[in-house]
């Protein structure tokens, strides 16, 4: 017995010169194979009335459990001892690349403007649908980055004022053959007006009760607009919806594509330039200030319950927007297009971009809409995968992709004195 | 006379947390609330500053500048901040994700005037008032000696500076009457003393009323001391009067024995 306690203690030794994680992954496998044995390995053939042991899979389980927690203790270890990354030649050249950034701003914006406005014509149409896509999820994004990001109001019911402004355009334009042009204006209305609707009852609620409101205003609205045919047409949706006018001029199906990829790319520009500005001024300033601390904010100045109304508003035509522009894109909308998982996606575009941060809902947009194309075959599993990524990011990288970087001002004594 | 509190109750459900309490403050003081933890301090202050409707009584705030005199009582806190009422919190309460320069500039939010509008056209006031509110809150921080983290994220501050912060964001709001509430709370003796050279600073231009539980601060600033205990006033006076209160003292050190 002693012997067998003494050989225990020898082969801990052992073990002990092996690197930790080596260990833990063997553990990993082992208990996800004991795991899965009875659904992955014992199969019972129901014509023979056997059962197969698949003895293959097991392996299978082993080293695929063994390789997988083994890379996933890896890199918590590298996350963990991050070796100061000053040197090296990636860090020089990013380094190198901001600093041209930095002195050379407008000429790199200007390229890079020409090359998104080139692409569609030297892509297929399919492609420059996708992107279509993503650039109305960006507009999106950005604001419900200004409602969640900036104002900290929790939105899980953000799609809904994207339907309304996709259902306004569809509506005016079946009854009564109004154009996008005109339109868009009025889907940015009636959005800001289903926006305060919501924000009027809750802007006393914070935090989760918010999150829950907004998350049923949200089915309200799904279910409002599958249920109320005469009106909205259930769930058949609609149908025909026209494409942006260009001054009577008719363009090929191809023209068309391009012309509407124009169109988003523009209103992206604005959306995000609006944004920007907002963000630093005075009001940007609350609603910061809000996020951050409601009963200092208060004792600032701010009027707490207005400037919330403000931000739902703001946020709620900005998906507006969006709507109509999602409308004119599809030519068709219905009800699913709007559903729970659609305000999900928008936002995990915010969270996984980095709250507040404009640069991260552009990355998030092409990881959340663009990615996902190319993963056609994996449809049935993207929710899972979208779980998964959203676990490894809150790992690995808490603030986002692209977190935040704050504004500094530079201040010198001679501007003030100009 | 600056601040008047008229007969002011506030009662929690059975707790009388404030019980019929009358103080006033005179332009250019600094006044002192004192008393023993839960004395109902915090919630006079709360009251005044419109967090809590009090169930009883009336605050009045007279602006001689202006020429104004304010009802509080049903006021908003952001209205009273505009009544130029302004108070720093006992568990220091910053906006901990923006810049220190930008809490300041937060502060001057009722000095201003553009709107979301201006911003996104940037129209002439927009620009102008950008321009004035980053010089004079970089003016205010160096009056409070934080100009070296203008650009510091405020969660980044040591606990001294972050005071200090939120003093000089209240301060931005330009008000008459400065309500701080433990200001010298978790400061270690240098610390206060810089904190008591900061509100002898401050008293030339602005009218303080002070929580505090450091008695040789309190004894050494303060004009004149309210004493509260359980929700009551208890004594006033000056400061060497409340030294040798016998209410004051059984309050603080409970009664004698033979008493």
């Amino acid at each position: 017995m002693s012997k067998f306690i003494s050989n225990l203690r020898r082969s801990y030794r052992l073990l002990q010169g092996v690197p930790k994680f080596l260990i833990q992954s063997l553990m990993v496998s082992l208990w996800f194979a004991i795991l899965t044995f009875p659904i992955m390995v014992i199969q019972v053939n129901y014509t023979a009335n056997t059962v197969e042991w698949q003895w293959g899979r097991l392996l299978l389980i082993l080293f695929g459990g063994f390789a997988g927690s083994f890379i996933w203790f890896l890199a918590l270890d590298r996350k963990d001892n991050k070796p100061s990354n000053t040197s090296g030649t990636y860090s020089v050249i990013k380094g190198r690349l901001l600093d041209y950034y930095a002195s050379h701003k407008k000429l790199v914006m200007a390229i890079v403007f020409a090359i998104i406005l080139l692409i569609p014509f030297a892509s297929s149409s399919y492609f420059t649908r996708v992107l279509i896509s993503a650039m109305i999820m960006m507009v999106l994004g950005v604001g419900l980055n200004i409602v969640v990001g900036f104002g900290g109001l929790l939105n899980l019911g953000y799609a809904a004022f994207y339907a309304v402004g996709a259902y306004t355009y569809g509506l005016l334009n079946y009854h009564f053959g109004i154009g996008f042009w005109i339109a868009l204006p009025i889907s940015a209305f009636t959005s800001v007006i289903a926006g305060l609707l919501v924000a009027l009852p809750v802007i006393r609620l914070r935090g989760d009760y918010l999150a829950i409101i907004t998350l049923a205003f949200g089915e309200i609205t799904r279910i409002v607009l599958e249920n109320w045919g005469e009106f909205t047409f259930g769930p058949s949706g609609i149908k025909g919806i026209d494409k942006p006018g260009l001054f009577g001029i008719d363009l090929s199906p191809r023209g068309e594509i391009i012309y509407v990829y124009i169109v988003v790319f523009l209103v992206l520009l604005l959306t995000i330039l609006i944004s920007r500005r907002m963000e630093n001024s005075r009001i940007g300033r609350t609603w910061e200030s809000l996020r951050e601390n409601e009963i200092a904010a208060r004792s600032m100045g701010i009027n707490v319950p207005r400037t919330k109304l403000l931000i739902f508003a703001v946020g709620a035509c900005i998906a507006g927007v969006a709507g109509a522009l999602f409308a004119t894109n599809i030519s068709y909308i219905n009800p699913k297009s709007f559903a729970l998982l659609e305000s999900i996606k928008i936002l995990c575009v915010v969270v996984l971009g980095g709250m507040g941060s404009i640069p991260g809902v552009i990355v998030g947009s092409i990881v959340l809409q663009v990615i996902p194309e190319w993963l056609r075959p994996l449809q049935d599993y993207r929710l899972l995968v979208f779980g998964a990524l959203l676990v490894v990011m809150m790992i690995f990288k808490p603030n986002g992709l692209f977190p935040k970087v704050r504004k500094s001002y530079v201040f010198t004594k001679e501007e003030s004195e100009q | 006379m600056i601040m008047s509190v008229e007969n002011l109750s506030m009662v929690f459900g059975g707790l009388r947390a404030v019980d019929d309490v009358s103080f006033h403050v005179n332009k250019g003081e600094v006044v002192a609330l004192i008393g023993p933890n839960g004395a109902g301090k915090t919630t006079v202050f709360n009251c005044v500053t419109g967090l809590y409707v009090p169930t009883h009584g009336d605050v009045f705030v007279y602006d001689n500048e202006n020429v104004t005199e304010h009802k509080l009582r049903g006021m908003t806190p952001d209205q009273i901040t505009r009544a130029r009422l302004a108070r720093t919190f006992q568990n220091i309460r910053l906006f901990d994700e923006m810049t220190v320069l930008e809490n300041v500039m937060v502060g001057f939010h009722v000095k201003l005037k553009s709107r979301l509008f201006d911003a996104i056209i940037r129209t002439s006031l927009h620009k102008k008032e950008e321009k004035s509110v980053l010089a004079d809150a970089y003016s205010v921080l160096e009056y409070f000696q934080l100009e070296e983290h203008a650009n510091d994220v405020a969660r980044s501050l040591p606990y001294g500076y972050r005071r200090r912060l939120e003093i000089a964001r209240a301060y931005a709001t330009d008000p008459i009457l400065l309500l701080l509430d433990e200001p010298a709370a978790g400061l270690n003796p240098s610390e206060t003393e810089e904190l008591s050279k900061l509100i002898i600073r401050l008293q030339k231009e602005i009218t303080i009323l002070l929580i505090e539980h450091d008695m040789s601060m309190v004894m050494k600033l303060a004009d004149r001391i309210y004493v509260m205990d359980h929700g009551q006033l208890l004594a006033h006076g000056s400061p060497d009067e409340i030294k040798n209160d016998k209410d004051v003292i059984s309050a603080y050190l409970g009664e004698p024995i033979d008493a």
